[in-house]
């Protein structure tokens, strides 16, 4: 799939749950549940998304080409034929690396005034 | 065990049931997709909430998960689908502009059609509980030289009433209706017309007088001060009450006039004279009793006065309110058996009179209503017209795009989903074509309201409300089901072998041109049925406009002079003031000639009377004319025989008298008849002369008989003056009348032939409307044939190709092609002139000289169908020509 900087950019800014997916399938495929998980242990339990909330972000991401459904699986994962797995797409790759420059923007331009986390 | 079969068993945990349950709500792929997953999910979430709290808060946590993300997921369908409809309208623009423009019409005519239908047949009446308001008559059958005339019909169903009818109607019908009230009102009685003087005119107000119970009765409320009520049923009470449009024409709708004096003559006769009243209430605007004319002066009349009329004059109006529960049946049963009682006839002898309850609802809409309900119906059909040439426009871009449906539905796509596709497109159809039609019915509106004849009663009162919105609604959801639903249905069983046949070139589907042929017919049998309608209804007004009226109206100028009451009791003193009166306008320049009538043409003031020959017994009935000599010269009536009046008649002299031709010919057969002796009166006269019949009553009723006697010999004071002018001479001629006596009203001032105009208002309207409509659907059927007959050759290009590789004239081709449009608009249209065939008991009633059977009628417009379904696909059969084998042949 062949893609511009400008198919990038209006994705962006990403809805921070659809950042939280792409940052839990930046370090290999998942299937839906283990995306919660995953996002649930790293946020401490901050952000717990419903199901309906993360299937309607997957579904999006899916037809964006963001992400996509894995066809095979790896076999010791053959646990349950009915779950579906995604991973990043390259697009989805240079997206959530595009939101990462982005947000790094930002607290740049927030330091530059002062704006600093009080406890940082 | 697998995990999904546990998942699934019955014991499933109830919150586990109910997600899934809830999961129902996705659409069916979305569902498949994920539902699984989202299951898991929701299982282990769950897991360890035990019950029963754990339950609820489960359930909740169901609710809450699905409900709005399965709203989420169906809105970003509807949206997307919406922005694919949106990029096929860019792709087809003309396509679809034509959609859009057809329904912006059909919607906004029949949203327009609406808005009339609601302001007068619709809406209620002002008053409280109108359904149970009825109205009391004594109906009589009209009688020779009537008979089969409508007009005559109507008003003799409806006959005023003697006071002892009311009284005893009142006392006898308890029971059935819970009050009845009277009123002496100005349409029937010279003596409720008031004169009222503001300035230096006196004007002539429609007033009433009723009883203290009427506007209780009627439920209506003052807008200011009080109405007419109990406590003005006492000698001395002079309670008025004003409509609100004389409130605000002659008091500037000051609202401090509520206990003013208003002095107003009153009465007819020699008890004519002037009375002041007081004014005690305004009514509301919207308060009306008579139709069109409001009534704008209420006075009462106590009971006491009632029993102390006349029992034996015809002088009130009489309306009731049935109880509940009480039927119109009942009531009209009970009047009867009152007047059996009161007014037994002697044995075997017919009552000429019979008693009526008429709905007031009918009293005051039922005369328009056919009219309204022709124009209702003929805009359904423009409407169904309206659809079904969106339905084929979707239609045809249905095939043109089987190709990708059929790939799509290969590739999985749910046909369900494509059906969907299809009813966002529908929709957003009916969405735009809604809102385009409100648009052009909202900008109708003004024009409509200048277009609906006056006479129509409540027409004045078209107006934006809620109701058109919510029709322009209704109709947009009428397309969707229509325009979306019949493609749509044949979408949902894409035939895929076919579709990709089609798409490749090869040919097409039967049933699918089987379809669009099918709608084209049904256009085409409206079309034809509204065109039938039409044709009779433009020959009838042919018919009307080429009757011969006896007389020339234009450039007559006309108004009335009732002298109702005093000063020119005496005939001398009268006829001397109607020839100063004369003398003053023919001094007028601008005038050419002026002469005096008690009867102008359609206004329904023509006075029958009876005329005997010496020593006969019998009446020989005729509309009694009292002319001045110029009147024949003024409305050029033809003199057959004889002469006219002359300086010869004069007050004294001997009677004469001058007939019309029919008049003359009831009176003595082929003899002579000027010169022959009659009694008129009771007075000998002598007939002087012949003229010519004049068309009176109305454009569409035959001459009715007539004589006409001198001015100068039986003066009345009800007369109408008749002026030939040239240029605008009115504001001179009612300046010279004020002159000669300026406390004089003069009424209805207007021109012969803006009379003869307005009454043929109606008529012309619904006319009008139904050719417009039906000129409208013709275009939409043969826009249809176009289209269908392009897509038709579209289809069959290799077809073409090869037969006209293999020597077939391009002539021979566009024979075919041509052929192929016709059968449908043919055979359509034979079903529509057989439907109007069979509706012409009801198309009969709008007609006049013509048969709604004439089959010349029915000819012209298979004709005019055989024409349009030869011409229609001719435009795009010559595409034909430019077909060429080589091309059919590469795309093989």
């Amino acid at each position: 799939m062949t893609y511009s900087a400008d198919d990038v950019a209006t994705l962006l800014p990403l809805p921070t749950p659809t950042f939280h997916i792409l940052i839990a399938l930046a370090d290999g495929e998942r299937h839906g549940y283990a995306i919660l998980q995953d996002i649930e242990a790293r946020t401490s339990g901050a952000v717990r998304m419903s199901a309906g909330t993360l299937y309607r972000a997957i579904q999006r991401l899916v037809e964006e080409g963001v992400i996509v459904e894995v066809a095979k699986r790896p076999a010791k994962l053959l646990d349950d034929e009915r779950r579906r797995y995604y991973r990043l797409t390259q697009f989805g790759l240079a997206v959530a690396r595009a939101e990462t420059a982005r947000l790094q923007e930002m607290v740049k331009f927030a330091h530059a005034v002062g704006l600093t986390p009080r406890h940082a | 065990m697998r995990r999904k079969d546990a998942m699934q068993h019955e014991a499933a945990p109830l919150p586990i049931r109910f997600y899934r349950a809830l999961l129902h709500l996705y659409p069916a792929p979305y569902r498949r997709q994920y539902g699984y997953d989202m299951q898991e999910i929701f299982a282990s979430r769950t897991v360890s909430m035990r019950p029963p709290f754990g339950t609820v808060v489960a359930l909740f946590m169901a609710i809450a998960d699905v409900i709005p993300n399965a709203l989420g997921v169906h809105l970003d369908i509807l949206r997307r689908d919406a922005q694919h409809a949106l990029r096929v309208v860019r792709r087809s623009p003309v396509l679809y502009g034509a959609s859009f423009a057809i329904l912006a019409l059909g919607i906004g005519a029949n949203g327009a059609v609406f808005s009339l239908l609601h302001a007068v047949l619709l809406r209620p009446l002002p008053y409280r509980d109108p359904s149970s308001l009825v109205m009391l008559w004594l109906s009589r059958e009209p009688t020779g030289a009537l008979v089969g005339n409508r007009e005559a019909e109507r008003r003799l169903a409806r006959g005023i009433l003697t006071s002892a009818h009311v009284l005893s109607w009142r006392d006898g019908s308890r029971d059935v209706f819970s009050d009845v009230a009277a009123v002496d009102l100005w349409q029937g009685n010279l003596g409720t017309q008031f004169d009222f003087a503001t300035g230096d005119r006196t004007e002539r107000l429609r007033g009433a007088l009723v009883t203290p119970n009427f506007f209780e009765l009627l439920g209506v409320q003052a807008a200011l001060g009080r109405t007419i009520g109990s406590v003005d049923e006492k000698p001395g009470a002079t309670p008025m009450v004003i409509s609100h449009g004389l409130w605000m024409r002659a008091f500037g709708g000051d609202e401090s006039i509520i206990g003013r004096p208003m002095t107003v003559a009153t009465g007819s006769g020699r008890r004519r004279a002037p009375r002041t009243f007081t004014i005690v209430g305004v009514l509301p605007r919207e308060f009306h009793f008579t139709y069109p004319q409001e009534t704008e002066a209420w006075g009462v009349l106590s009971w006491a006065e009632v029993a102390a009329m006349n029992p034996r004059a015809l002088a009130l109006w009489a309306v009731a309110r049935v109880k509940p529960g009480q039927s119109l049946d009942a009531a009209q049963q009970r009047i009867a058996e009152i007047v059996d009682r009161t007014e037994p006839m002697p044995a075997g002898t017919p009552r000429t009179k019979r008693t009526r309850v008429e709905p007031i609802e009918n009293w005051i809409i039922g005369d328009s209503r056919p009219a309204l309900l022709l124009l209702a119906g003929v805009s359904i059909l423009l409407f169904v017209i309206t659809c079904t040439t969106v339905a084929n426009t979707l239609f045809i871009r249905i095939t043109a795009k089987s190709r990708e449906l059929a790939v799509r539905a290969a590739l999985g796509a749910d046909p369900r989903r494509l059906v969907r596709l299809l009813l966002t497109e529908g929709m957003m159809l009916g969405l735009i074509g809604a809102t385009l039609g409100l648009l052009v019915a909202l900008a109708t509106l003004p024009l409509l309201r200048r277009m609906v004849p006056a006479i129509v009663p409540r027409a004045n009162e078209i107006g934006v409300s809620v109701w058109i919105f919510a029709f322009a609604a209704a109709a947009a959801a009428a397309v969707v089901l229509i325009a979306a639903f019949m493609p749509a249905l044949r979408a949902g069983r894409v035939d895929l072998a076919n579709s990709l046949r089609v798409a490749t070139g090869g040919s097409l589907d039967p049933s699918s041109t089987r379809w669009r042929s099918g709608l084209v017919g049904m256009q085409s049998a409206i079309a034809a049925c509204m065109l039938v309608v039409a044709v009779l209804l433009s020959a009838s007004a042919w018919h009307l406009a080429k009757s011969p009226l006896g007389f020339e109206g234009d450039d007559v100028l006309t108004f009335e002079m009732r002298l109702i009451g005093g000063g020119y009791g005496d005939d001398t003193t009268l006829a001397a003031f109607q020839g100063t009166l004369l003398s003053r306008i023919r001094a007028v320049p601008g005038v050419v000639e002026a002469g005096i009538t008690t009867a102008v043409p359609f206004r329904g003031v023509d006075f029958r009377r009876g005329v005997n020959l010496p020593g006969r017994e019998d009446f020989v009935m005729g509309n009694e004319r009292v002319v001045d000599s110029a009147f024949f010269s003024v409305m050029r009536v033809n003199l057959v025989e004889g002469r006219v009046f002359g300086p010869a008649e004069r007050l004294g002299s001997p009677l004469a008298v001058v007939v019309s031709q029919s008049f003359a010919r009831n009176l003595f057969g082929d003899g002579p008849a000027v010169g022959q002796r009659i009694t008129v009166s009771e007075q000998p006269a002598t007939v002087i002369g012949v003229v010519e019949d004049l068309r009176y009553q109305s454009l569409d009723l035959e001459p009715q008989p007539a004589y006409y006697l001198s001015s100068a010999q039986a003066p009345s004071e009800l007369f109408c003056i008749v002026a030939r002018t040239r240029g605008n001479a009115t504001p001179a001629v009612l300046a010279a009348v004020r002159e000669v006596d300026p406390t004089l009203p003069v009424m209805n001032v207007t021109t012969i032939d803006r009379i003869i105009d307005e009454s043929m208002a109606v008529r012309r309207f619904y006319t009008s409307a139904t050719v417009s409509f039906a000129l409208l659907s013709l275009i939409l059927t043969v826009s249809g044939l176009v289209l269908i007959v392009a897509r038709w050759i579209a289809e069959r290009r290799n077809e073409i190709a090869i037969r006209s590789a293999l020597g077939a004239s391009a002539g021979r081709l566009i024979g075919m092609v041509t052929l192929q449009g016709l059968m449908p608009v043919f055979a359509g249209g034979v079903v529509g002139i057989v439907a109007a065939f069979a509706a012409a008991r009801v198309t009969g009633e709008f007609l006049y000289q013509v048969s709604p059977r004439e089959p010349l009628v029915y000819v012209v417009v298979l004709a005019i169908v055989g024409v349009t379904g030869v011409l229609g696909p001719l435009a795009p059969a010559f595409a034909i020509t430019r077909v060429q084998p080589a091309d059919a042949l590469r795309a093989e």
